[in-house]
């Protein structure tokens, strides 16, 4: 209690009073308030300009990016840490800092989407603008298909507006990330009682390794977070009291939008409201005459709308994560038994550049210094006298701890990165806390605080997004495009225009993903149809196998990347389910020259090293 | 009590007239009738909590929860058109307005208004009438600068991105049957300046077409005559500049 109380204190400093003294507080505010707005634009010039040198090829990227970074990071840390700015001041620092942070993810790229999920996510909004029906077949990601909150928002708008896909895609994932960094913000003052814990929150949760780029993607779970999180806010009360009807009301709003949405932020956020129920009743049969607040209404009805989605809408979610966690949980249980690892931390996948040596140690930095606060953080949020949700807010950071192992295993890497965005929000409720008894003391602790924070907001961009992939892609690069290349926008255009929607097709990956979303074909692929497309690209000749192959998945048009012959051995160039022995070998040019050797194969199409061939005679799926 | 009217009126007005003109606009005009019913749809959804600038960030969520549920009831209902969709939202709108004037309005509201939805929020922010604490202009200059260099750092990453993309893409060729036809054609990506092709089509050794000096300017699309072809002998097409060949297809 009287922790809660110093706590309280140190969050409201005192102002000056007297006029003069108010009007001084006014002017300092606003004038930290202007410049680390003003330093927020900066660094996303410098991010811009970082990102244009590094698609055209020139050098110095890499520094004006950290400077990018630096310049956003560090006045709105200082102003959210050090200052004794008032609420709304800090509240305007945090959206300026998270929308900055934003924008590094629309310079990336800022004429098209970039990142594999985004078009998954394209096709599901293309399939409703053309058809205007729900869950229309997605052959990039079938699941998403099921989860059309992001599809039915990006039509409404694009119906409303008249924008692109795109452009309406990026106005909706900007709101979205006001609304997360606000409720955050919002939630963690409500609970703490302290805009200062809020502040250090929403710069630590800035910290997760997907808030960069993942969350900044379009893609389900970069709208449904927020939503979630603010959910949660509405429901919160300092002193576990009962929220309003209408609270309650846009409570269960925010949550039904996401049940369908994203599958695993339903799930979360119904077990975080099923939790906070069961604790906040045991603590009320503890503390009798207390009156805590029983989210029972709420966590029922998500509970329930999720439950009832993923078994009458959605099953296929079951098939679609199933196998990650499997592969999670099995090799995690292989690591503590056999004490096997299966993944190397900060290995060199094939890539041509590395991460410098610092940005390693900062990754290892800051988790250390994580791991290292928080059973502090948590012995005193256990000690306080925090509303149940606190309390099981931050000690759900303790899932953070516990999947850390599965980074070392290639199956639970995919699981425990996944997480980051979940679990960091017990991380940032449980680090403010603790870091808010700093900020009232002495300076060297406050300038303690402010480096703690800054080494994990750094070791967490150094693992946000593979290092040769952080800053904008060059197009010119061919040793086995890492992007979708203008050649295959303009391609998958061409074949919309000309070929019509809904063809099948066999191809690698990457250029699947154009035609599978701007062309609005089906691409063919072991995961979302069964089809095994290496086997019509690996043998040197067609084969009585290509044959086959072509026959079972109804193949109409094979389209060939030239550039994947200079692809390094090791990674899938076809399918991920395609055999290591093909994979691990180089792949031979008559591997790909037999298609236009062949009378089964006309060639339709070629620009650059794209080549289209359309299945002929008894062969084709025509 | 007829000033607390006045606002939810004039923004009722604005919403009317911003789904009239949506529903009869294209172009820029419905753009701006589209931004101004979204507009007014965030914003009846801030007045619900008075306003205050920490309830914008919620504002906005529940906006977007609003479009989800919205357009999945529509979709459902098979009726994702624009009439309906921007009815759906005005009416949303309008019932958000009225709702929280007229709650507003009784007595046993207007003590705990500021607390149902936003608690944290100081006690003055109860009353509409509390006048409101007007930015400092550092503050907003700050915003406006931000706001500015945000826009010309997109701006300049799109036009590098869109050079870069041009100058990185190839000229395109195609030749597809369509029945006994054959469809011929050529892109000249728009970072590449104009060019005169020669472009020839052979079928089992036989030229059957030739197209000299055909002229493409950046970005621009050429398409042949459609030509009729003799049997299923294979099929060369080749594109030339010059003396090389730019692009050819077989088969």
């Amino acid at each position: 209690m009287a922790q809660y109380a110093a706590v309280t204190q140190t969050a409201h400093p005192p102002v000056a009073t007297g006029a003069a003294a108010g009007w001084q507080a006014v002017h300092a505010a606003g004038v930290a308030l202007g410049s680390a707005l003003v330093a927020d634009g900066v660094g996303v010039v410098l991010l811009a300009m970082a990102d244009a040198r590094s698609r055209s090829g020139a050098s110095g990227g890499y520094l004006l990016f950290w400077a990018g970074l630096a310049a956003i990071f560090l006045p709105s840390a200082c102003v959210l840490l050090l200052s004794r700015r008032s609420r709304e001041e800090r509240l305007a620092v945090a959206l300026g800092f998270g929308l900055a942070l934003y924008l590094a993810k629309v310079v990336y790229e800022p004429t098209m989407f970039t990142f594999h999920d985004e078009f998954a996510h394209y096709r599901n909004a293309s399939n409703l603008l053309a058809s205007g029906q729900l869950f229309g077949y997605n052959p990039l990601i079938r699941a998403t298909g099921y989860y059309p909150g992001l599809a039915v928002a990006t039509d409404a708008l694009v119906r409303l507006t008249g924008l692109s896909i795109y452009t309406c895609g990026l106005i909706l994932m900007g709101c979205a990330r006001l609304t997360l960094v606000a409720a955050l913000f919002l939630l963690v003052d409500e609970l703490v009682g302290s805009p200062r814990a809020a502040g250090v929150a929403v710069l630590v949760y800035a910290a997760n390794p997907n808030f960069l780029y993942w969350d900044a993607q379009y893609a389900y779970e970069s709208i449904a977070l927020p939503l979630a999180i603010l959910a949660v806010f509405f429901l919160a009360r300092r002193k576990g009291q009962r929220p309003s009807r209408l609270a309650i009301v846009s409570s269960s709003a925010a949550a039904l939008a996401v049940v369908p949405t994203h599958h695993i932020t339903a799930l979360a956020l119904a077990a975080v409201l099923l939790g906070w129920a069961a604790a906040a009743w045991l603590s009320r049969r503890r503390a009798r005459g207390m009156t805590i607040y029983l989210p029972v209404v709420p966590a029922t009805v998500i509970a329930s709308a999720t439950a009832v989605w993923l078994a009458a809408v959605a099953p296929i979610t079951v098939s679609y994560l199933g196998p990650v966690l499997s592969r999670a949980v099995t090799q995690g249980i292989q690591l503590i038994v056999d004490h096997q690892t299966s993944r190397t931390l900060f290995a060199n996948t094939g890539q041509a550049v590395t991460a410098p040596g610092w940005e390693d140690a900062a990754a290892i930095g800051g988790t250390l210094v994580i791991l290292a606060a928080l059973p502090f953080a948590l012995y005193r949020v256990w000690r306080a006298d925090l509303p149940v949700i606190a309390k099981l807010l931050a000690f759900s950071s303790v899932a953070w701890v516990l999947l850390i192992p599965l980074r070392f295993t290639s199956g639970g890497q995919e699981t425990a990165n996944r997480s980051s965005e979940f679990v960091y929000v017990g991380i940032a409720a449980s680090l403010a806390f603790l870091l808010e008894s700093f900020l009232g003391s002495s300076r060297w602790k406050r300038m303690s605080a402010l480096g703690i924070v800054a080494l994990i907001f750094a070791g967490g961009i150094a693992v946000s997004w593979n290092f040769s992939q952080r800053l904008a892609p060059d197009y010119r690069l061919t040793n086995g495009s890492a992007v979708v290349t203008p050649d295959d926008d303009a391609l998958a255009r061409w074949m919309l225009a000309a070929l019509g929607p809904g063809n099948r097709i066999a191809t690698d990956p990457l250029t699947g993903l154009a035609l599978g979303s701007v062309g609005r074909q089906n691409v063919l692929s072991a995961a979302e149809n069964g089809a095994r497309v290496w086997q019509i690209f690996y043998p040197p000749g067609v084969d009585g196998q290509v044959l086959a192959q072509l026959r079972q998945s109804r193949v109409q048009y094979v389209v060939v990347q030239l550039d994947l012959l200079d692809s390094p051995p090791g990674s899938a160039r076809f399918d991920d389910s395609e055999p290591a022995a093909d994979s691990d070998a180089a792949l031979p040019a008559a591997a790909l020259s037999k298609f236009g050797e062949s009378a089964v194969f006309r060639e339709i199409y070629a620009a650059g090293s794209l080549r289209v061939y359309r299945v002929v005679g008894s062969a084709g799926g025509t | 009590m007829m000033h607390g009217y006045r606002l939810p009126a004039a923004c009722s007005a604005v919403t009317v007239a911003a789904f009239g003109v949506l529903c009869v606009s294209a172009g820029p005009v419905r753009l701006a009738a589209a931004a101004m019913l979204l507009g007014t749809f965030v914003g009846a959804i801030w007045f619900l909590d008075r306003a205050q600038f920490a309830a914008l960030g919620p504002a906005v969520g529940l906006a977007l929860a609003g479009l989800i549920l919205i357009g999945l009831a529509l979709a459902a209902a098979g009726a994702l058109t624009i009439d309906v969709i921007a009815a759906a939202i005005g009416a949303s709108t309008l019932a958000a307005f009225w709702a929280s004037t007229a709650w507003a309005s009784t007595a046993w509201a207007s003590t705990a208004w500021a607390s149902a939805l936003h608690p944290a929020a100081p006690a003055a922010a109860a009353e509409w009438s509390t006048r409101r604490k007007l930015p400092s202009p550092f503050a907003v200059g700050g915003a406006v600068i931000f706001a500015t260099a945000a826009a010309c750092a997109v701006h300049y990453s799109a036009a590098s991105a869109t050079a870069d993309s041009d100058q990185a893409s190839s000229p395109a060729l195609w030749a597809y049957p369509a029945g006994d036809r054959l469809d011929v054609g050529v892109l000249q990506p728009a970072g590449q300046g104009s060019t005169s092709l020669r472009i020839v089509v052979t079928q089992a050794g036989v030229t059957i077409a030739v197209w000299k000096d055909v002229r493409v300017g950046p970005g621009q699309t050429w398409e042949a005559p459609p030509i009729a072809l003799r049997g299923d002998g294979p099929t060369q097409v080749a594109a030339f500049r010059g003396g090389s060949v730019v692009a050819s297809l077989s088969g």
